[in-house]
């Protein structure tokens, strides 16, 4: 009797919207941790660029805002039948040249920050977080927008609603594409 | 604007990681936690507000909000998941440091789920006070919530998780 009362309150628990809430954020998090070893991988070089902390999240953040908003550009456009399910047109090609002028606005904005609140609390200029801003919102933008449109168009051809899909699927590949432009970015320093 | 604000917002959480880099940086899993963290608290940030505001249009909460069954069956839904993910975050990060040679004992893992616990309680928490409060304030004056609750409550989980994350590591290793 206990065990059916149980069982009855985990299934009124358990319902459409505790899986959808769940599978997706399990896909998200773990996107989350698979960029955060891949730090732990670049440690020894972080460390030696003071204020990097402080522009990671924001430059994670900046990823996963403007993938995420260009996806769900390009899914109402193709859900009112504003655009055709095609890979190369010019509604994707003028937001895919957009997101570049952001990316490279936002990044430089947040790499000023991370320089002054560096050299005012700790002490230290750091010059190079700038280079290293732009390489890797670059990198990340050309990697990170491509799989975006592809992915969205894509699932798109194939029956799905992309707005359901892309919001995890943005932050995930964000996280990962972002740690891995820093990586590149930091090396080429 | 909006995204320019929110990026910023997310730097001065980096201001308390940056005070704590020698300790994130000798204990690995709590650097391998930081970027799931600020992804999870920033999704439920999303998710309660905009499922308060679905709730507040279809009509389903009043002057009390507290005798909602539909909001507490969110807040049931929601703080379930949180949890449940909270560990997995915690026992994810320790298998990945495990992967990099890095050993930990038990009392560590303990500290590990313990912040990954704290946290994610008291910003779902949190958030989920600031939906009730603000969106109901919002909702009297007959505007549209989530234009204010979602980037107010990003905001708030992007600051916050990267703060409380800090304070946490601070006191506990």
């Amino acid at each position: 009797m206990a065990y059916r009362k149980l069982h009855w309150k985990a299934k009124a628990i358990v319902d459409k919207n505790f899986r959808e809430i769940f599978s997706a954020e399990i896909i998200s998090v773990t996107g989350g941790i698979l960029a955060g070893f891949l730090l732990a991988v670049i440690l020894d070089k972080i460390l030696l660029i003071p204020g990097i902390f402080i522009f990671l999240p924001g430059f994670l953040e900046l990823r996963g805002n403007i993938s995420g908003s260009l996806s769900a550009r390009l899914g109402t456009a193709l859900d009112i039948g504003k655009i055709k399910p095609k890979y190369i047109q010019r509604f994707t090609i003028e937001n895919f040249a957009a997101t570049f002028i952001e990316v490279l606005f936002v990044a430089l904005a947040l790499a000023a920050i991370a320089f002054l609140l560096t050299y005012f609390l700790f002490g230290v200029a750091v010059p190079s977080l700038f280079l290293i801003a732009l390489i890797a919102s670059l990198v990340s933008n050309l990697v990170e927008s491509s799989l975006a449109i592809l992915t969205t168009i894509w699932l798109f051809k194939r029956g799905h609603d992309p707005n359901n899909i892309m919001g995890p699927y943005v932050t995930t590949t964000g996280d990962i594409v972002g740690v891995l432009s820093l990586m590149l970015a930091i090396w080429l320093i | 604007m909006i995204l320019v604000a929110a990026s910023i917002l997310s730097t001065i959480g980096g201001i308390g990681l940056e005070a704590i880099k020698q300790k994130v940086a000798f204990f690995i899993p709590l650097l391998i936690l930081i970027p799931a963290l600020n992804d999870m608290i920033g999704d439920f940030g999303t998710i309660i507000s905009s499922r308060f505001t679905t709730l507040l249009f279809e009509g389903k909460i009043r002057g009390k909000w507290w005798k909602s069954k539909e909001l507490a069956k969110e807040f049931g839904t929601i703080s379930t998941i949180s949890l449940f993910i909270a560990f997995y975050l915690g026992m994810l990060s320790i298998f990945f440091s495990l992967l990099q040679g890095f050993k930990v004992n038990t009392i560590e893992i303990l500290k590990v789920v313990a912040i990954s616990y704290i946290l994610t309680a008291s910003l779902v928490l949190t958030i989920f006070f600031v939906s009730i409060v603000s969106g109901l304030f919002v909702y009297k004056r007959k505007k549209d919530p989530n234009n204010i609750l979602i980037p107010l409550t990003t905001a708030l989980a992007d600051i916050g998780s990267l703060i409380l994350f800090s304070i946490l590591v601070w006191l506990l290793f």
